[in-house]
């Protein structure tokens, strides 16, 4: 048997998923359940984690420090739309903090059988997109009790993940790459994620960073997605297209790049396995 | 009593924390560093964000380290505790193979996740000390009263730990929720904050919170070069010994089912 190789067409990306499906959603639901294994509450933890750490947050930064978004008057909708800005943040540091390690926890994969290990990845990303999707639910949820009836514009939320679920899949794949032969990267990744969680416009709204410092913002793969996701689900806005389109392209390319840039460097994982 | 039986392992104790930080470390680019860069990391992010994007006032602000100080004082000592919590969760769960050895002695355990956290603790902090002798902020004489309010967190964050680390060998919901609740204590606690900028109302409620007045003991000496407020101390004090009896406690009762559960 003979695994099939991706290739460098711009599409290879999304063939590595639409060729090994089933094996990446039987991959997926078995970690999904492994998780919640001999735990009483079980799947409802999925539900319950995000409400509670929604619930510090929105202390700390609604009460304690009193952030207020210059887009709304009362501070009324601010757990959604701090809500809004941690599930995208969720969705890429649950796959971009894996991925260092991730190789090294599948050895079998790379040593033993003839196994397409460059769709390692995707595992820890559909766990991700699970969680994201009971997230968005959360969010839509939320933002009826809280400010009214979820606008029509909700329903292009899926447009915005996507890219962003792309872009992750790009840095996964150079992150799961180096991380083979760079054994430092899982704490570098570390301090990278925690960072980039107050280094987004997350907690805050862009404005409230000084002129001098927002540019930097652009530079976090979250700004965008945050944004916009925001912007669709809790203003009911149409999304800002040119940067969504931007965005999309530029998630297109890393993902190639990241998938190239694996398949090049597979080759030696067998021997620092 | 198993305290002191603890002594006859000292030798195994001694040995398994070097392999401990000989492992993490070992084939890693810059080794050790990374004990330091990872929450040396996290305090920058937070003072540029607390002190320039939400602007947080301290009552203290003579100087420009202040706030810098402030936050090491907390987030370094937070560190010790939430690792000692962290470890001892899992340390059944994840050495089951050894718990079920008859003649493992599993009072080791938690030693060794107190020890391993107070190595790393030990690294970070004395830099810190380090730091501020260089900077000429060393508090002098009051940075004596560290001893016991280290020692009052370390053995909270035992009891605790060993309570919770056998609660969750038989139920795993205990470490999701453990995991959670100690994110709501972090924010809870005024380490990143000062305790004035709380609404009155909600000051109220955090003076119960029984790190309170540890943080603030810290932050009294480091920041501010004073003697803690030993009275303050009390309470913590005495929550501490109770957390070190229940967690002894429930250990000495249920070790024996552990390695049946497991």
């Amino acid at each position: 048997m003979k695994i099939r190789h991706p290739g460098w067409l711009p599409l290879a990306p999304f063939n590595t998923f639409l060729w090994h499906r089933p094996l990446i959603l039987r991959l997926a639901a078995r970690e999904v359940a492994a998780r919640y294994r001999g735990s009483l509450m079980g799947a409802l933890w999925a539900v319950a984690v995000p409400l509670m750490m929604l619930t510090v947050y929105s202390f700390v930064f609604g009460v304690v420090f009193r952030a207020r978004w210059s887009g709304t008057s009362d501070a009324k909708d601010f757990p959604v739309v701090l809500f809004a800005g941690l599930v995208c943040f969720w969705m890429f540091s649950e796959s971009a903090t894996r991925a260092p390690s991730l190789i090294r926890e599948n050895a079998v994969y790379v040593k033993k059988i003839v196994f397409p290990v460059y769709v390692l990845p995707w595992v820890p990303m559909l766990s991700a997109l699970f969680n994201a999707a009971i997230g968005l639910g959360i969010l839509v949820a939320g933002r009826w009790v809280l400010v009214g009836p979820p606008p029509v514009t909700t329903l292009l939320a899926p447009l915005i993940l996507l890219p962003l679920a792309l872009m992750t899949m790009g840095i996964a794949w150079v992150f799961a790459s180096i991380g083979m032969y760079v054994r430092d990267l899982g704490h570098i990744v570390g301090v990278l994620v925690s960072a980039m969680m107050f280094l987004s416009p997350i907690f805050y709204p862009p404005e409230a960073v000084p002129e001098a410092f927002r540019q930097f913002l652009q530079f976090s793969p979250l700004t965008v997605p945050v944004e916009q996701l925001r912007a669709v689900v809790v203003w009911g806005n149409a999304p800002d297209w040119t940067a969504l389109g931007l965005y999309s392209l530029a998630a297109w390319a890393v993902a190639w790049a990241g998938l190239s840039w694996f398949l090049k460097t597979q080759k030696g994982f067998a021997d620092v396995v | 009593m198993f305290v002191l039986n603890l002594w006859r392992y000292r030798d195994f104790l001694r040995g398994a924390v070097q392999r401990e930080l000989q492992a993490r470390y070992r084939g890693s680019l810059l080794g050790m560093a990374w004990a330091l860069l990872n929450p040396l990391a996290m305090i920058a992010v937070y003072a540029v964000i607390f002190s320039q994007v939400v602007s947080v006032k301290l009552p203290r602000s003579d100087s420009s380290f202040a706030y810098s100080i402030h936050l090491c004082a907390g987030v370094l000592t937070w560190g010790l505790f939430a690792q000692i919590i962290d470890r001892s969760l899992v340390m059944f769960v994840h050495n089951a193979h050894l718990v079920k050895k008859i003649n493992f002695p599993r009072v080791c355990l938690p030693a060794l996740a107190v020890l391993n956290s107070i190595v790393d603790f030990a690294i970070i902090f004395s830099v810190f000390i380090v730091f501020l002798l260089l900077i000429g902020r060393f508090p002098g004489l009051p940075s004596l009263a560290l001893a016991p309010l280290i020692g009052i967190l370390a053995l909270f964050a035992t009891g605790l730990g060993v309570a919770l680390g056998t609660a969750n060998v038989f139920f795993r919901d205990v470490e999701q929720m453990a995991r959670v609740i100690l994110q709501f204590w972090f924010w809870l606690t005024p380490i990143i904050y000062p305790l004035s900028i709380l609404p009155e109302s909600i000051g109220r409620v955090a003076a119960w919170n029984p790190l309170t007045p540890v943080m603030i003991g810290f932050q009294d000496v480091l920041v501010g070069g004073q003697w803690p407020d030993w009275a303050s101390l009390a309470y913590p004090g005495v929550i501490a010994l109770a957390c070190a009896a229940l967690g002894a406690g429930l250990f000495r009762r249920h070790a024996a089912d552990i390695a049946d559960e497991l």
